[in-house]
């Protein structure tokens, strides 16, 4: 849906039908026609390599499917442009988490009242104690949990904890020292966990 | 989750603690405070809150992406220049160099994608995958206010605590799940008969940590046939869910072994030799399956006529790690998170009399591809797609009154395929109504009918709505089923007769329980 809006005013649309119009015309491959079909099926192989981590992690950040979708996309056009170099890099998984954090906390800022509005909802499902069924909604109370953490405490711990970054690749990723990314790993685990108590979470 | 952390006597700090696990400290004070830490029940305490909190982190539910991001991405890669690329647009857009190789670009796109999954050479040399051709029937149009509701009527249905639950696909009336307890000692199976609440069959040991996890893994032609599959620690980092791989020798990874059960889950016998079971459908005393080995962690394709003591693998074709790495993936995903098919991953369809099976993989750089054998699995040959870009493809073996029926969607324009010939001929089906932007498949029931979901987003929430929708098989419009929980999983019951399951809990607001059972139709 965003998207559609976003690809409507999109200036250079005209020339993409022109485009489209040319092509459908061309018959005769071109000598770069190989070249070509490769990379574009060496992109959707790195694509399908990271997708669900890419896609997990902004959901993780976000809380929401819908922007995943978005973001992920993003990130992915952006790997795109940048695919010659990435694909020379050890870890381009760092590279697509990097750019992700980066899309993720610009995404948070501006959706900062609505999340506030999905916590609030969400509240009405909170588990009580010991129905074994309830236990289940644990599974959505950490996305909830996670909501409630600061962006970039929500960031630090998810890079560090779920996606095993080293803890100075966490730092150089949101641009702080390695002093202050200590306490602010040490500060969200302890959000995380009185926010996890408080909305009904379970001692394990 | 712990509740809370008191001082520890000689001053140390839940920062320092927390320090320790980044490896923020250097050697020397790491090594003192390790020290430390074993003789410190505070500290302990502290360490196994932060452990706790990894672990809940690590088992956050998470929706799989589907074919649309890869779609949505594609769409706008012609429209993205990409740096230091010969062929990629310079300097300004304007100039007429610069439209010139742009529309060079998008003949190769128009080309590239329009034969996405020709892309790989040894593939087309290995298995010539198009030689029938498919009879297209042109699609009536419909619009939304033309369809008659016929309202399925669903109900709660209790499935327990679980960190896994699965319905079994050879009898609706029966689910399994498993849970491990708060220290990882033990592992609770139930089993429900639909409309029931859950019973305790059998309580396993556990793999004694309490960051492990299990699966369950239903035999798809036996409803007393079950597999759990008991997982130990995850590690710290990439091997939480997003690389969550078979081992790569028994018990050194993160899961630790299979056990099978032949009763309905009462008694439990340990699947030798370190065997994974991804899926598996047993005949008689034929079981196929897909199982990962310590030799070969990548799942395989394999039959056991030994009650799974022994296994011979079937060679199918195009079985190729990367493939195998993607499925298992999202596979396991797909077992251990979600109840619902996530459009990856391999799959097995076997007659009731084992001599037929399909074979559905998803083939690196190239995507869909099923096989079928007519043997037992001895010979394979390709089954025709209808198109090049299917990302949903669901099948039902023969009955006494059908024969093989598969359906598939086309992901580039939403087309429905069927085939109520096993793949020979494919039918194209009405077409979604308008409205539907976006739906997946949720099986085929017993009387042949497609039964299909799609879920539109709740204003700015992450809670959906879901109408669930059929396709009876010479329709010529869909048919809504009116609101469900979430796509529902069709299974077969006995007379004849089919019941969906879905799952509800607070991604939808309408349906506050966690499951829900219908009657079909």
């Amino acid at each position: 849906m965003a998207l559609q809006t976003r690809i409507a005013w999109y200036p250079w649309q005209w020339v993409r039908v022109a485009w489209a119009r040319m092509a459908s015309l061309a018959s005769v491959p071109t000598p770069e026609d190989g070249a070509a079909t490769t990379r574009v099926a060496t992109f959707e192989a790195f694509f399908r390599q990271y997708e669900a981590t890419v896609f997990g992690y902004l959901f993780r950040m976000t809380g929401n499917e819908a922007a995943s979708y978005d973001l992920s996309q993003e990130t992915f056009l952006r790997a795109w442009q940048h695919f010659d170099a990435i694909q020379r890099y050890d870890q381009p998984r760092a590279w697509l988490l990097r750019v992700a954090t980066n899309l993720a906390l610009n995404h948070v800022q501006r959706q900062k009242t609505a999340e506030r509005a999905t916590v609030v909802l969400d509240d009405d499902h909170q588990p009580a104690s010991s129905d074994p069924t309830v236990r289940l909604a644990e599974r959505d109370l950490v996305r909830q949990v996670l909501l409630r953490l600061l962006p970039r405490q929500r960031a630090a711990l998810v890079l560090r904890e779920v996606y095993g970054l080293p803890f100075e690749d966490v730092g150089h990723m949101l641009g702080i020292s390695a002093g202050a990314t200590r306490m602010l790993l040490w500060r969200a685990r302890e959000q995380f966990r009185a926010h996890y108590l408080e909305l009904g979470g379970q001692p394990a | 989750m712990t509740t809370s952390t008191t001082a520890c006597p000689q001053g140390i700090t839940a920062e320092q603690i927390a320090a320790l696990r980044d490896d923020a400290l250097d050697a020397a004070e790491a090594e003192r405070l390790r020290a430390h830490i074993a003789t410190c029940p505070t500290c302990q305490t502290t360490q196994t809150a932060y452990d706790e909190v990894a672990r809940t982190l690590t088992a956050q539910r998470i929706p799989t992406p589907d074919a649309r991001l890869w779609r949505e991405v594609q769409a706008r890669l012609s429209q993205s220049p990409r740096r230091a690329l010969p062929i990629a647009p310079r300097a300004v857009w304007g100039s007429a160099g610069a439209l010139a190789s742009v529309i060079v670009l998008a003949v190769l796109f128009a080309q590239v994608f329009g034969h996405l999954s020709g892309t790989s050479t040894s593939y087309h040399s290995t298995t010539p995958q198009s030689t029938q051709t498919a009879s297209i029937t042109p699609a009536p149009t419909i619009t939304p206010t033309a369809l008659p509701a016929l309202k399925v009527q669903w109900q709660t249905q209790d499935i327990a605590s679980a960190n896994s639950w699965a319905v079994s696909p050879a009898d609706g009336d029966i689910g399994y799940g498993c849970e491990l307890n708060a220290t990882g000692s033990a592992i609770t199976i139930w089993r429900v008969q639909r409309g029931q609440t859950a019973q305790t069959v059998a309580t396993l040991a556990g793999p004694g940590a309490d960051n492990g996890t299990c699966a369950i893994v239903p035999d798809n032609n036996q409803a007393h046939i079950v597999v759990v599959r008991i997982f130990g620690s995850n590690g710290h980092g990439p091997a939480a869910m997003e690389a969550f791989t078979p081992h790569a020798a028994p018990g050194t990874g993160p899961e630790l072994q299979d056990d099978v059960s032949f009763d309905g889950g009462v008694s439990w016998h340990v699947v030798p030799n370190g065997i994974e079971i991804n899926e598996l459908a047993t005949v008689a005393n034929l079981t196929y399956a897909t199982i990962g080995t310590a030799q070969a962690p990548t799942p395989l394709l394999a039959v056991s006529r030994d009650g799974m003591a022994t296994w011979q693998r079937l060679h199918a074709p195009n079985d190729t790690p990367h493939a195998a790495v993607i499925a298992s993936e999202y596979g396991l995903l797909r077992n251990a998170h979600t109840p619902q098919a996530s459009g990856y991953g391999l799959q097995i369809w076997v007659s009731p009399d084992g001599n037929t099976v399909y074979y559905l993989n998803n083939i690196y750089q190239v995507g869909y591809a099923l096989y079928v054998s007519h043997n037992g699995g001895t010979t394979w040959g390709a089954v025709a797609l209808p198109s090049n870009t299917i990302s949903n493809i669901v099948a039902a073996p023969p009955t006494s009154a059908t024969h093989w029926r598969i359906c598939a969607k086309d992901f580039t324009d939403f087309s429905v395929w069927c085939s109520a010939n096993g793949g020979t001929t494919w039918q194209q089906q009405p077409t979604p109504p308008a409205a539907i932007q976006q739906f997946y498949f949720g099986g085929i029931a017993a009387n042949g009918d497609v039964i299909m979901g799609s879920q539109v987003q709740i204003g700015q929430t992450s809670q959906y709505a879901t109408t669930a929708y059929r396709l009876t098989p010479g329709a010529t419009q869909w048919q809504s089923l009116g609101s469900a929980p979430s796509v529902p999983n069709v299974y077969p019951v006995s007379g004849g007769k089919s019941v969906l399951w879905a799952e509800g809990g607070s991604l939808n607001p309408a349906f506050p329980a966690f499951y829900y059972t219908a009657t079909y139709p």
